[in-house]
């Protein structure tokens, strides 16, 4: 490749009176676009692509497979009992939920914030985010005991349904938060990409990517009225998409808060699953970034900043959450409430001590070492923490969800839920679906805003 | 009902042959109106609509059942009386092992579907027991045999009827020409009189014949006891009701045996907080039973050492003792305390022994209620016949085997039941011809020659007599739907009268019969069920036995360590192993260990830490050659050094539920029987528990015990703490605060705001703050706190705080709760405009923990049943459940012999402020105008939400497909049963309940579908339903009274003056669900001396 000349320029320094560059390797414009088409445009992908993606689409298979099994059968196919009513269907529903909360906070909030770095990883998150929301969504739609029937939880004024939806639900609003949440980030994400679908259709060699990127660039000339328009109305889809990042999660939260359940029956959940949301999602999109600027050469556009930043706000929400941990615990026993403070007791100590203590470590010991910069700056060590944080944050909402569940009011129903085989497959084969996508978005998509980068590159020495 | 005519062509399915006029009706139907009735044209005349509306109803019945009259005709005038879909109810009677229990059939559209107790009778009053609910799922057993079978050689062919009469004509001829002089008969116990008339007419023609009874579990005890204490044989008649005082000696008198309805009803009477006295009773037992949950004091012996305190106890009696019962330690202050109340109301008492105590034991009892002066007064004798044991007439027959050619046996599974020692299967080789006649092919049937299926109770005409000798007369609901014969008439045939049933048991019944057996006194008499005034007139019994008891092992010895003792136990779901096809019995949970679908070796706490056992650990037991492999389970208040395994499990050809090893379907737990012998029925000595490194999860429905130690201090915070689930106290301290304060609340208590239907008081605010305000009493005050925190003298303390100020709770509610308390003030629950607010009162004082409502839930409600794979998910399904729990703490006192054991049925509650209608997103679960929580099952696409959200998780998910009912998506091959077999199930359903597939949420409705119904009776009358007229099931089957339904807002129905009663409170009450369902305060009225060891405070 061209630009692996400067690559050791360390842009973690703060230089007094000078920003860090956050484009190395000293690329000029066309450079800039050349390192980001290159991904799309060279004949064939690396050969890592190849197995991770023959991987990855084994395991969709599988989960395609499993959900027809999951049809066939019924619910009972996964371990969930009575009391335990939900278990890793809403694990993984609100673990996803909260990978998806990366990408929009990344594009909109940091981008209202003026956050330039925000540049170099924003087209990733964003893609991330719907990857994320999308295996998200799946969850909840198969996890009803009758999936035929999936549509009467939407508002629609048949005269077969002859009713409306229960609007006192959490769960209805659950279907508007991420219903929404999914539409905006789709747009915004599309928004943003249609600039640089536009260079890749002037750069398509082959007839049918002209086709295809010509049609999804909607006829983008580039002159400077469409830019004029695409930022007024960028700047609004970003004020749109920042409350839904904050009420998505707490939305999700209320399926929780709202209920009668000792140890979901808490006000401080809104805040605290933003937090963890925010948590999760940015140590996702870690994890998918070291990897992927190895694989595709995007070093210098993805640099050890972006991810060093990107580090500081995992410590800084993984000291969140671990308030919350704490906070929970006090008001349980403040409250007085015998059934409360059993129930974060029984966390703690009871059957699923291990769960709490997984969730303990991942989240709130383990993120510590990123105090350290040695650490928070060395790609594949931070990649290894924050695999450990997303395990936390599966293990979180596992804590929530299945030990409250198992152990609430009468002590008779109480009964320790076991997964099954397929429980395991659906979670690994959503694993599938999310990487699957995420890999045809590296290959066929600008994996960085090539546009918007540009205007954060250093003036180079052509211009 | 006519005879069966239809001899050798067994038709599987009660198929009717539309005559050729009605094919062509039909077929005229078919062409005309191909679609619905909707469509008829102008042309048709209002009588021609009529023919034809008459021939399509007559055609649909043909297709499923029978009526009552089997020609079929077209029904152009509807007969009288008959109403398609409408219940009818028929009296008839079970027999179960020699008792008949008399009872009506609910029967719709010519199919019985449930089954409840004739009110008429006292032995029943209207309730019944799990094994009689049960019978409405075997009768329409797909795994029922269907025609008689022979074996030829080592295989079995299908054979018919008509080749069985064949070779049966033959066994007749060479019987006749012999005299019966090789030929035996063994039966079941039954108390059929119609069975013992033909057994003498049998005997009469065949007098060389021998005749034997067996029943694996047998009152022979008993009945030896009784003849050896008065010289002859009688039968002993408890009056449980009069008892002030009654000890049982290894006698659950609750659960098994055929009084045990009667004996519910009579101990709950005793035990009624609310009248003037309450009985006490003391249990002394190994296993822990059904009266020992119940009992005031309660102390754990190995079976052999009864004996040593039976003879402690007639040695006190008999010395008038008056040692004071606060001298000694606990076990001597125990048995003091029993003396000194025996002493106190003689005449007043009685003391019971089981079954399973040798016949010295019983001699003795006798002679201690002789001296009690009890004989004549609370205990009754009747006549009854001499018999010898069942093991000793099984092994007389085993010896004399090999002089017989033939051999009959009528019902009954010796092979799988029988003593080891007797190797009755080896010896049944040795008889030439072996003719089964049974109900359904089993172990015993597999190695007869002959096979012949007999009809079910509820198909067949007989008699029995209930335990009090009532001639009862069992008429059949519906023709025998396997062309089957009753066993009567296989009888009648062998004697060559060949009559069939009815004839049978009209001319029994005319010798019983006052008047002249004409047509109008039969039919009374088979509407009534029994014959008035027919029961065993009382005979006087005196003590002849003055041998005092020389027992072996002294009743106050703790168990060191040693060998064991083996008890083996009737099972108390599927008894001696015949219901074991019964997925309703294997699926319902034990009353104390709540083990369903498994036999296990129960041990105590102590016995497993010293024998190093852990739960679920499978362990071996071996006896002479005999091995067999069952899971610890771990049960306080076991005795220790003793091993309790139930009978009836590990049947090995039954069915599809039980096991059937031929085709590879597994047996239900383990045969224990196999350690059995003819000597050691009940317990053997000397056994050790070999454990082995495999361990099983047991489908427990409920974790008792065998939880880990945060579980166990959940449970001891719930059942104290600040509002405990299971209250109650004791019955002095009730009755003084009854006296202070009176029985009742004031009846704004019952009262939503803005209830409009609420007379005579404003719905003003001054009685808002007495409904904020006011807390049921706490009665005892110890149960409010944790196991153990604190001294006994202070709870007694705090107890006498708090009677100075019952009724308000400002000194006991802690801040938290009592804030909790009063927001609901800002949620007063929904407005109710009608007439009628549906409720329900659960008598914790009352509820002995049966299970009977459990089963007639399911029968009720059609609830399905999950298997065991899925009770170990924790998924079954019952609408209604009793919760038990431990007070005890095993962990702090791992060698305590005793444990506090408290039932609460629980099912839906029906929150005015239900939890889970406001979570649910389609509304399908939602609040009707009169209080109801109703399900919407078509509505209910299965989020769960609901189930999460309920407090007392009475919520119950269909995981799977269990009722096989119709589902949009499914695998081709599902489900156990093809569709004939399903509609064969399906003619047992109650049609008035949707069948709940797979995906959806259903649970308790307060039997929606009889307030339906006798809404629009009442409305038909122009009049309003009356204060007690509906009952649910679970009410109409309890024996004790301890479920009552009606209408809160009826000062004259139960329910109102229940949910006034001090004693009532709400489960859960600081959440402010205002649930419907009330429980009544359980109320134990304990020595005061022993006090200190009630159960209740047995931590202390």
């Amino acid at each position: 490749m061209a630009t692996t000349v400067e690559h050791h320029v360390d842009n973690t320094i703060e230089r007094p009176g000078e920003r860090a560059p956050l484009v190395l390797g000293g690329l000029n414009y066309s450079e800039i676009t050349r390192t980001v088409c290159d991904v799309a445009e060279r004949p064939r992908p690396p050969r890592a692509w190849y197995i991770a993606f023959a991987i990855s689409f084994a395991l969709t298979a599988m989960f395609g497979v499993l959900i027809m099994h999951l049809f066939l059968k019924g619910v009972g196919v996964w371990g969930n009992t009575s009391p335990v009513y939900w278990a890793f269907d809403i694990v993984n529903f609100v673990f996803w939920v909260g990978i998806g909360h990366a990408g929009t906070l990344i594009s909109a909030i940091l981008f209202l914030f003026r956050q330039n770095w925000r540049t170099g990883i924003n087209r990733a998150a964003e893609a991330m985010t719907i990857f994320a929301v999308i295996c998200a969504g799946t969850f909840p739609g198969i996890h009803i005991g009758r999936v035929w029937a999936f549509y009467w939880l939407f508002p629609i004024p048949t005269e077969h349904l002859a009713l409306w939806p229960q609007f006192r639900s959490p769960l209805l609003w659950d279907v508007f938060a991420v219903g929404t949440y999914f539409t905006v980030s789709l747009l915004f994400w599309y928004m943003g990409l249609v600039p640089d679908l536009a260079t890749m259709r002037d750069r398509a060699k082959s007839k049918w990517a002209k086709i295809a990127y010509g049609a999804f660039s909607l006829g983008w000339t580039g002159s400077a009225r469409a830019w004029h328009r695409y930022e007024i109305a960028y700047m609004i889809l970003a004020a749109f998409s920042t409350p839904l990042v904050l009420s998505v999660h707490t939305i999700v939260s209320f399926d929780f808060a709202v209920s009668q359940v000792p140890g979901w029956h808490t006000t401080i959940f809104p805040p605290y699953f933003v937090a963890g949301a925010i948590f999760s999602g940015f140590a996702m999109v870690v994890t998918l970034l070291v990897p992927a600027r190895e694989l595709f050469g995007l070093k210098d556009l993805i640099t050890i900043r972006h991810l060093e930043n990107m580090n500081k706000i995992i410590i800084a929400t993984s000291l969140m959450v671990g308030c919350a941990y704490g906070i929970e615990f006090f008001i349980a026993w403040y409250s007085g409430v015998d059934s409360e403070s059993y129930a974060f007791k029984n966390r703690v100590f009871g059957w699923y001590y291990w769960a709490y203590w997984i969730m303990v470590i991942c989240n709130v010991v383990i993120p510590q070492l990123f105090w350290f910069k040695s650490i928070r700056t060395s790609p594949w060590l931070m990649v290894i923490i924050c695999i450990f944080v997303n395990i936390g944050m599966w293990f979180e909402r596992f804590v929530i969800i299945v030990t409250s569940l198992s152990r609430d009011y009468l002590p008779s129903s109480w009964t320790y839920y076991q997964p099954t085989w397929v429980d395991f497959g659906m979670l690994i084969g959503s694993f599938g679906l999310f990487t699957t996508l995420f890999l045809l978005f590296c290959r066929f998509l600008p994996t960085v805003a090539i546009s918007e980068v540009k205007n954060v590159a250093p003036k180079t020495h052509h211009s | 009902m006519p005879s069966l005519k239809n001899g050798s062509t067994i038709a599987q399915w009660p198929v009717v042959e539309p005559n050729d006029e009605i094919r062509d009706l039909y077929v005229t139907l078919e062409r005309e109106f191909p679609q619905a009735a909707a469509e008829f044209g102008d042309g048709i005349s209002r009588r021609r609509w009529l023919q034809l509306m008459g021939a399509s109803l007559a055609l649909t019945g043909a297709v499923g059942c029978r009526y009552q009259v089997e020609n079929i005709a077209p029904f152009v005038f509807r007969p009288k009386d008959r109403h398609p879909g409408a219940y009818v109810r028929y009296a008839t009677a079970i027999d179960l092992d020699g008792v008949a229990l008399p009872l009506l059939v609910n029967t719709v559209d010519g199919r019985p579907i449930k089954i409840d107790g004739n009110p008429d009778h006292p032995d029943s009053r209207g309730a019944s027991d799990i094994f009689t609910q049960s019978r409405i799922l075997d009768l329409y057993d797909p795994d029922r045999s269907n025609k008689p079978s022979v074996k030829s050689g080592s295989t079995r062919a299908d054979s018919t009827w008509q080749e069985f009469e064949t070779a049966f004509q033959e066994v007749i001829d060479g019987a006749t020409s012999n005299q019966g002089g090789t030929l035996a008969v063994l039966t079941q116990p039954n108390s059929s009189p119609s069975l013992q008339r033909l057994k003498q007419r049998f005997l009469e023609k065949y007098p060389n014949a021998k005749w034997f009874e067996y029943s694996a579990i047998g009152n022979d005890n008993e009945l030896l006891g009784c003849q050896r204490a008065f010289g002859k044989p009688v039968r002993p008649h408890f009056a449980f009701d009069k008892c002030k005082i009654l000890v049982t000696i290894d006698a659950d008198i609750l659960s098994l045996g055929g009084t045990a309805v009667r004996a519910n009803h009579e101990f709950a009477d005793a035990r009624n907080p609310d009248k003037d006295s309450m009985s006490r009773v003391y249990a002394i037992e190994s296993q822990f039973s059904l009266v020992g949950v119940s009992a005031d004091h309660r102390m754990a012996l190995a079976p052999s050492q009864i004996a040593s305190f039976v003879a402690a106890l007639e040695t006190g009696i008999a010395a008038e003792a008056k040692t004071p019962s606060t001298v000694g330690d606990e076990k001597e202050k125990f048995l003091a305390a029993i003396i000194e109340d025996l002493l106190a109301n003689k005449s007043g008492c009685a003391v019971v022994c089981g079954w399973s105590q040798p016949p010295e034991v019983h001699a003795a009892v006798w002679r201690i209620n002789q001296a009690l002066d009890n004989l004549g007064s609370i205990i009754t004798f009747t006549e009854t016949h001499q018999r010898e044991p069942y093991a000793a007439q099984l092994q007389k027959l085993v010896v004399g085997m090999q002089g017989f050619s033939t051999l009959l046996i009528l019902d009954g599974n010796p092979v799988y039941d029988a003593p080891a020692d007797l190797k009755f299967s080896d010896a049944l080789k040795k008889v030439k011809n072996t003719i089964y006649v049974g109900l359904t092919e089993n172990e015993t049937s597999r190695e007869c020659t002959w096979f012949a299926n007999a009809s079910h109770p509820l198909e067949a005409w007989s008699d029995g007599r209930s335990f009090d000798g009532t001639h009862c007369i069992a008429q059949p609901m519906i023709a025998p739907l396997y062309g089957s014969r009753s066993i009567l008439e296989f009888l009648s045939t062998a004697i060559s009268e060949k009559k069939n049933g009815l004839e049978i048991v009209r001319e029994t019944a005319t010798a019983v019969l006052s008047k002249e057996n004409s047509d109008n006194v039969w039919a009374e008499t088979v509407h009534m069920g029994f014959i008035a005034g027919s029961a065993a007139s009382t005979v006087d019994v005196a003590i002849v036995d003055t041998l005092r008891l020389t027992p072996l092992k002294d009743w106050k010895s703790n168990w060191d360590g040693g060998k064991l003792e083996l008890i083996f136990a009737p099972s108390r779901q599927v008894f001696d192993g015949r219901f074991a096809n019964s997925g309703w019995l294997q699926e319902l949970p034990d009353f104390i260990t709540k083990l369903t679908w498994d036999n296990a070796a129960v041990i105590s706490p102590k016995t497993a830490r010293l024998k190093n056992l852990k739960q679920s650990q499978i362990v071996k037991v071996e006896l002479d050659g005999n091995q067999i492999e069952l899971p610890v389970h771990i049960q306080p208040g076991h005795a220790n050094g003793t091993v309790t395994v139930a009978l009836g499990y590990g049947r090995t050809f039954v069915g599809r539920v039980g096991g059937n090893v031929e085709k590879g379907i597994p047996s239900v737990g383990a045969d224990v029987g196999k350690l059995r012998t003819s000597a050691q029925m009940y317990s053997r000595p000397d056994v050790e528990l070999v454990e082995t490194s495999k361990r099983v999860r047991l489908a427990l429905s409920q974790d008792p015990f065998t939880l880990d130690e945060m579980g166990r201090e959940g449970i001891r915070t719930r059942l104290g703490g600040n509002s405990p689930l299971i209250r109650g106290g004791n019955f002095a301290d009730y009755k003084e605060y009854v006296t202070q304060h009176g029985p009742l609340v004031d009846e704004s208590e019952l009262k939503t705001e803005h209830d409009p239907d609420w007379h005579g008081h404003a719905p003003a605010t001054e009685h808002n703050e007495t409904t904020n305000n006011r807390q049921l009493p706490v009665i005892n005050a110890s149960l409010r706190r944790p196991a153990g925190s604190e001294s006994h003298d202070e709870t007694a303390q705090e107890a006498d705080d708090h009677r100075d100020h019952a009724g308000g709770h400002d000194t006991h509610w802690p801040q938290g709760l009592a804030l909790h308390f009063e927001n609901k003030s800002l949620n007063p629950g929904p407005k109710y405009s009608g007439t009628h607010k549906w409720a329900m009162s659960v008598d914790l004082s009352k509820c002995t923990g049966c299970n009977a409502c459990i089963i007639a839930c399911q029968a009720e409600n059609n609830v399905p049943i999950v298997g065991k794979d899925q009770v170990i998910r924790g998924r079954e399904m019952h609408w209604i459940r009793i919760d038990a729990y431990v007070i005890d703490d095993p962990v702090n006192d791992p060698d305590a012999e005793n444990a506090d054991f408290k039932f609460q049925p629980v099912m839906c509650q029906h929150c005015e402020n239900a939890p889970c209608e406001t979570v649910c997103p389609v509304a399908a679960t939602v609040h009707s105008s009169e209080g109801l929580n109703d399900m919407v099952y078509n509505r209910c696409i299965g989020t769960r939400y609901c189930g999460n959200n309920c407090p007392y998780k009475v919520r119950r998910f269909n995981y799977l497909n269990y009722s096989e009912a119709v589902t949009l998506i499914k695998y081709p091959t599902e489900g156990i049963y093809n569709e004939q077999e399903k509609q064969m199930r399906g003619l047992g359903m109650n049609p008035e309940v949707t069948i709940r597939s797979r995906g959806v949420m259903e649970k308790c409705t307060y039997c929606v579908q009889r307030i339906q119904n006798t809404k629009i009776i009442a409305r038909n009358e122009h009049r309003p339903i009356g204060p007690n007229e509906i009952t649910t099931a679970c009410q109409d089957v309890c024996p004790t009274g301890a479920l009552v339904f009606g209408n809160m807002a009826d000062r004259e129905s139960d329910v109102h003056k229940n949910h006034r009663k001090v004693r009532a409170y709400q489960l859960l009450d600081q959440l402010g669900n205002l649930p419907r369902t009330r429980y009544l305060a359980r109320v134990r009225n304990p020595h005061p001396a022993l006090e200190k060891h009630a159960p209740s405070e047995s931590h202390t």
